[in-house]
């Protein structure tokens, strides 16, 4: 991206100026200079429409982390005003329904566990249903799934899998209101039917992480963190029900936005009127897609702790929170001084409530939430801290961002060398698809450490603990 | 499998058989790699075949769904270029 088109207004703070012909609303762009300069100019233009959406509140914004998407840019961050005709855009939310991370925190330091990684890892591979193709344990009746759907991180915490005090440490509770099962078509139901459970592929990983380097020492006490301490990552989201009710929607989505006379500069942005009957059984559906993934990290958490406690049987992982990053949640936002409800779109972005939120676990709520930007499998991750006075509708990073396509990273990197590579760096790699390994390779990412550091200059979240990966189980 | 929809956008058309294929295939648990489309009027009817999952085929990254990013379809002569950007 050529920075030339974009007006700085801060360090880590720039616009595109507006042309005086221009309807659109203002684009806000959080991030430093190189990472700005290597972001692709579809950006720019991805969150340009975004910004001609109507019923638009302030601006349509990009994360430090944003490369392009479809509809949306990946990063891309947009709020509207349901009583102003705002929108509901299945393109803001994205295919993965609240693709997130469940970040566990445990009891063990590395040097007592470092003995046994090999083993952990072979045990994790064997037990945490991952890649593409493979199902989980868990097979559905249509019935269950729409309990899944409605209930989401309850229901599995009622059959057993995990605990309530995780619900305590999840967004929503576990649980978000509003969700329509019967919205969901029997196709997504019948995805879903085997896939409860399961990691999936692409970007999703099990990782095992140290944490290495404490930032903040207040925040890190409050989320009960301490260096040498063992983490784990789950990242992964609504698998493919989720994905069925994105493909479900897109089309009915983009007919609705022609039909009701909505100009879109671009037709992926597929979208409706919040209030039409197209854009309430969308929402309802989103819902349900994040009831789903709630419940699917969940299960994952109960399938971990077996596994750890086949390895180290005084193993305790406790819920450290649970994010989520392609959700348009319904939020109270102080916009000139008035309390506003807004959809506050967030595709690749994540939540971030500052201190004393009311919707914060009581442990968490002097401090802020705690926001996880996922690196690579070669670099490591970050905990955040939400803050008070963050200015994009507390929204933040959620990844290190790729820096370049699948294809490319396969044309540069051999799955089989990078795996034998990050061994020698301490780094076990586990994955049935060295293909994937390819893809997802370190180099095939931004750097993590530009991206927390952008995003604590910007004011959206800052940095409390630093996290090197030591195992990693690849969908 | 075959496969019948309504649609009267050629390119909206594209997303729908696209999509359509991929709900079907993890429905089914299968990989298809022979498909055929017809249109009469608004109405398609698809046919696609394949194989079975298993192990021994190598696994890639799941295709999440077709968008309408990059959609096109268009005719130069008697050649038809269909492309979209597939999600994964």
């Amino acid at each position: 991206m050529n920075l030339s088109q974009l007006q700085q207004l801060q360090p880590y703070l720039w616009t595109i100026p507006r042309r005086p012909e221009e309807k659109r609303g203002e684009v806000l762009l959080y991030g430093s200079a190189p990472l700005l300069g290597s972001m692709d100019d579809k950006v720019l233009e991805q969150i340009s429409n975004v910004a001609e959406l109507p019923g638009l509140v302030g601006a349509a914004m990009t994360m430090p982390d944003a490369h392009w998407g479809y509809g949306f840019p990946i990063g891309g961050v947009a709020a509207f005003d349901a009583q102003k005709g705002g929108i509901i855009s299945a393109g803001g939310v994205g295919f993965d329904i609240s693709c997130g991370i469940r970040c566990l925190r445990s009891n063990l330091t590395v040097a007592e566990a470092l003995p046994k990684f090999a083993r952990l890892a072979e045990i994790l591979f064997q037990d945490i249903p991952a890649g593409v193709g493979e199902e989980g344990h868990l097979k559905l009746t249509p019935a269950q799934i729409d309990q899944v759907l409605q209930e989401g991180a309850h229901w599995a915490v009622k059959q057993g899998y995990g605990n309530a005090a995780d619900l305590d440490y999840i967004e929503e509770r576990g649980r978000v209101n509003g969700a329509v099962p019967g919205n969901v078509s029997d196709l997504a139901k019948k995805r879903q039917r085997g896939e409860m459970g399961t990691l999936g592929s692409g970007n999703h990983y099990l990782e095992i992480q140290v944490v290495e380097r404490i930032h903040d020492v207040e925040a890190a006490s409050a989320f009960g963190l301490r260096e040498g301490q063992i983490l784990v990552s789950i990242h992964c989201g609504s698998r493919g029900l989720g994905h069925q009710i994105g493909t479900d929607y897109l089309v009915m989505l983009a007919k609705s936005a022609a039909r009701l006379g909505i100009p879109l500069p671009n037709r992926e942005l597929a979208c409706a009127p919040i209030q039409s009957a197209e854009g309430q059984q969308y929402i309802g559906a989103m819902n349900a897609g994040i009831n789903c993934a709630l419940a699917n990290r969940q299960i994952l958490t109960h399938l971990t702790r077996t596994a750890f406690a086949k390895v180290y049987p005084n193993a305790d992982l406790e819920t450290l929170f649970d994010v989520s990053h392609n959700t348009c949640k319904v939020e109270t936002h102080e916009i000139d001084g008035k309390s506003r409800l807004l959809h506050v779109h967030r595709k690749g972005a994540t939540r971030a409530f500052g201190p004393r939120h009311p919707t914060l676990p009581e442990r968490y709520r002097a401090v802020g939430q705690p926001v996880v930007i996922g690196g690579s499998m070669g670099t490591g991750s970050y905990i955040l801290a939400g803050n008070s006075e963050n200015p994009a509708f507390s929204s933040s990073s959620h990844g290190a961002g790729r820096a370049m396509s699948r294809h490319q990273s396969l044309a540069r990197w051999n799955g089989r060398q990078l795996v034998d590579e990050l061994a020698r760096q301490g780094i076990l790699i586990r994955t049935r698809s060295m293909r994937g390994v390819a893809e997802e390779a370190p180099g095939a990412y931004k750097d993590v450490d530009m991206v927390a550091e952008a995003t604590e200059q910007a004011g959206l979240a800052r940095r409390v603990a630093f996290l090197r990966p030591k195992v990693c189980v690849k969908g | 499998m075959a496969i019948e929809f309504e649609e009267s956008d050629r390119e909206l058309a594209l997303v729908t058989w696209l999509n359509l294929l991929l709900g079907k295939a993890r429905e089914l648990g299968m990989i298809f790699s022979r498909f055929q489309l017809q249109c009469k009027g608004n109405r398609w009817a698809g046919e696609a075949s394949g194989e079975e999952w298993n192990q021994s085929l190598e696994h890639g990254v799941e295709v999440k769904g077709a968008t309408l990013t990059m959609l096109s379809v268009k005719q130069t002569g008697t050649i038809w270029e269909a492309r979209c950007v597939v999600d994964v």
